[in-house]
């Protein structure tokens, strides 16, 4: 990578184009590498690799700071309609199967309308937890705020903390993470 | 406080673990930096896989968990320690920076590691459960693992769990309910030190792998292609299982690659290469289908490297370190219900896998999904749908840096002025387009570029049986995704949404792993000046 007009290929005096052969040689001349010994193609590497990582390096800080500067509230779910309490028939069963108690089962959703797949989900570490059959009613709340859902923290805030789904399924109500 | 530090006692211990477990394998002393962050990475998945598999086989043996894993973990750690003296050697390792591996690379590996993990964590601490396969598939999964009651943990393969799909692979929800017992609750502090972790240990890994290969000049710049990669970052922070599979899908390629460094017959590597495959197949589906890519490749450079016995024993050695994966990988399968892409298979599997459409549907996806992602994840790192105008700056960057100079002083004259006027032409064309959107032009300007680079490049390099093993392992990979996706009994079109961008990232870090392998060494004492031995 050392300097050398030796290896330079106008001074060498190969073949020669005219003035345009001459600047294309010189622009190759850029390209040169280790074993030709010309300045060039260092420079070439060094504003390359510059280049590169003054790229990457402020693209990557840019998105460092508008993750630190821009609050993600809000902008994790897609918040949908609201619509009237109804019985999950799907759900009722799947708590009758795992909760082989003789009395009333009834599950509400309120809002947000949840999937098959959501419900499921919230209701699927309830399966483990044995102190269920002591209740005849399980009630399930969604918190909500300004009237709006919020789930935030879909999993770990609602009924898969244990605790917490004790509480609302002796007939309080979830309580609310950013109200 | 007391959750915190339980937390970092369960991943120091199974680093611990897959620290004295490398260097017990890897007997010839890691000999300098790039060596010895190859090693620390490996330390950390293969960690994190040995202690998941132990605690997936207690919650198996014993039908419920319980905090009597810590003791089976201090076990394997001082059996670990116990090997690692019976096989250490009397050479030292080197200390300091060694030759190829100097404060340019550190800067970069460092500054990079830097940012990344800030961002990750910056997000990870707003999004804490992660995107929502990680709530609804991996987290959950933990949550079986660490069920209380006898036998309980056999509720996530009823029927009715089918949403969570109880077939995928246990490795990840294991290593999180391990983290809880250790806490002593279901926090979302574990799952989210597993993504940090797993996200510093890729990038180690990386640079580690490339810096053995080809120099630490090139090591750093492959960490810095990866680190401000918005697919790598968004990945990071969701939680999904997709980041540790990339881990081992490269882990597994850099270990051959680096045996294929060595004057002899190297078991170790090759174990540790096995194991790492294996951990592929524990993490996800798709890992299975990697040990079969990587045996197809190193099937190659047994054709091609000459030393049939040799080559034959180290196949027998990378089979060996598979094989403890398998087993439990087969164990968990008996209990669990088949994969959706086979029991959903109906009679028109052929007529799907030749279908023109489809074909043209995947193709379409990939395209649009490397041009602008859509995936959520990805959104949260950049805000907005933006281009990848890193995957192309780092194209550009990786492909200046695989001219073989000499080549191209040899050929670039009479094609240099026709490429010269090419770009102006394309210059000229691109400030008459009304919008800045990415025309003809631009396309004009690459393919310069990428002439350049053909006419510069030494195909020679490309000749190494090494090089070639890890590229065909590469290209099985995604020719079985391509598969895939092409059978899916599912709609296509919402499966490739959904999964694209994960698959794209699964062999991310192992292509730019085999394209700096194809780069000319930057450096005098790159490693990558003499060729790797076949």
């Amino acid at each position: 990578m050392n300097s050398s007009m030796s290896a330079d290929p106008v001074a060498t005096g190969r073949k020669r184009t005219g003035q345009a052969g001459v600047l294309v040689r010189y622009l190759a001349g850029a390209f040169e590498g280790s074993t030709t010994k010309f300045w060039g193609w260092s420079a070439v590497r060094a504003l390359a690799v510059l280049g590169f990582l003054l790229f990457a390096a402020f693209t990557s800080l840019g998105w460092l700071h508008v993750n630190i500067t821009k609050p993600l509230k809000n902008e994790q779910v897609s918040l949908r309609d609201t619509y009237a309490i109804s019985p999950a028939e799907l759900d009722v069963a799947l708590l009758r199967r795992w909760l082989p108690a003789a009395g009333k089962i009834g599950y509400l959703c309120e809002k947000p309308p949840l999937t098959c797949c959501e419900t499921r989900m919230r209701l699927a570490p309830l399966l483990l937890d044995y102190d269920w059959q002591k209740y005849d009613v399980v009630l399930v709340d969604f918190p909500v705020a300004q009237g709006r859902a919020l789930l935030e923290s879909p999993s770990y805030g609602l009924v898969t903390a244990l605790s917490e789904a004790r509480a609302f399924a002796r007939g309080k109500r979830i309580y609310r993470r950013n109200p | 406080m007391g959750s915190l530090l339980s937390t970092l006692l369960a991943f120091g211990i199974a680093w611990l673990i897959g620290y004295f477990l490398v260097t017990s394998l890897w007997r010839m002393r890691p000999r300098d930096t790039a060596d010895r962050l190859l090693a620390g990475a490996a330390a950390f998945g293969l960690g994190m896989g040995v202690v998941a598999v132990l605690d997936f086989l207690w919650v198996a043996a014993f039908g419920k968990a319980s905090r009597g894993i810590v003791l089976a973990d201090l076990a394997v750690l001082v059996l670990t320690v116990v090997a690692r003296r019976l096989t250490r050697k009397a050479s030292p390792p080197v200390g300091g920076w060694p030759r190829g591996f100097g404060w340019f690379s550190g800067s970069v590996f460092l500054l990079f590691s830097a940012i990344a993990l800030g961002i990750v964590a910056t997000i990870l601490s707003r999004a804490p459960d992660g995107a929502w396969d990680a709530i609804a598939v991996w987290n959950m999964h933990a949550r079986f693992f660490n069920a209380g009651g006898n036998g309980d943990w056999k509720a996530l393969f009823d029927p009715l769990m089918e949403f969570t799909h109880p077939d995928y692979p246990p490795l990840i929800p294991a290593c999180v309910a391990r983290g809880w017992r250790y806490a002593g609750q279901a926090i979302p502090l574990v799952p989210m030190t597993l993504a940090f972790g797993f996200t510093f240990a890729l990038l180690a890994l990386i640079t580690g792998a490339v810096a053995s290969a080809r120099g630490g000049n090139l090591g750093a710049l492959a960490c810095a292609v990866l680190a401000a990669s918005p697919i790598f970052l968004g990945t990071a922070l969701s939680q999904y299982a997709d980041m540790p599979l990339a881990f081992f899908f490269l882990l597994a390629v850099a270990l051959l690659h680096r045996a294929d460094q060595e004057s002899e017959p190297h078991a170790g590597l090759h174990v540790l290469a096995g194991l790492a495959a294996g951990m592929a197949a524990l993490t996800k589906n798709e890992g299975s289908l990697f040990m079969v890519a990587l045996g197809a490749g190193r099937l190659l450079h047994l054709l091609l490297a000459g030393k049939a016995r040799h080559r034959i024993r180290n196949l027998a050695w990378l089979g060996l370190g598979m094989a403890p994966a398998v087993g439990v990988l087969l164990l968990y399968k008996s209990f669990s219900p088949p994969n959706y892409l086979v029991s959903g298979q109906a009679k028109d599997l052929w007529q799907k896998l030749l279908s023109w459409p489809r074909a043209q549907l995947i193709v379409e996806q990939l395209r649009n999904e490397l041009e602008r992602p859509h995936s959520f994840s990805v959104g949260f790192v950049q805000r907005v749908r933006a281009w990848h105008w890193h995957l192309l700056a780092s194209s550009l960057f990786v492909l200046l840096f695989g001219i073989d100079s000499r080549r191209l002083r040899r050929r670039l004259s009479r094609w240099g002025l026709l490429l010269v006027l090419l770009g102006i032409l394309a210059d000229i064309a691109g400030t008459r387009l009304a919008t800045g959107a990415f025309g003809w032009h631009w396309l004009v300007a690459m393919g310069s570029v990428l002439a350049i680079v053909i006419l510069g490049f030494d195909l020679r390099r490309l000749g190494n049986p090494s090089f070639l093993a890890a590229a065909t392992t590469l290209l099985v990979v995604n020719a079985g995704y391509f598969v895939v996706y092409m059978a899916t009994p599912l709609d296509l079109r919402w499966q490739l949404t959904f999964s694209i961008e994960r698959l794209i990232f699964h062999t991310m870090p192992l292509s730019i792993f085999v394209v700096f392998l194809a780069m000319a060494p930057w450096g005098r004492s790159s490693p990558g000046e003499a060729p790797s031995r076949p």
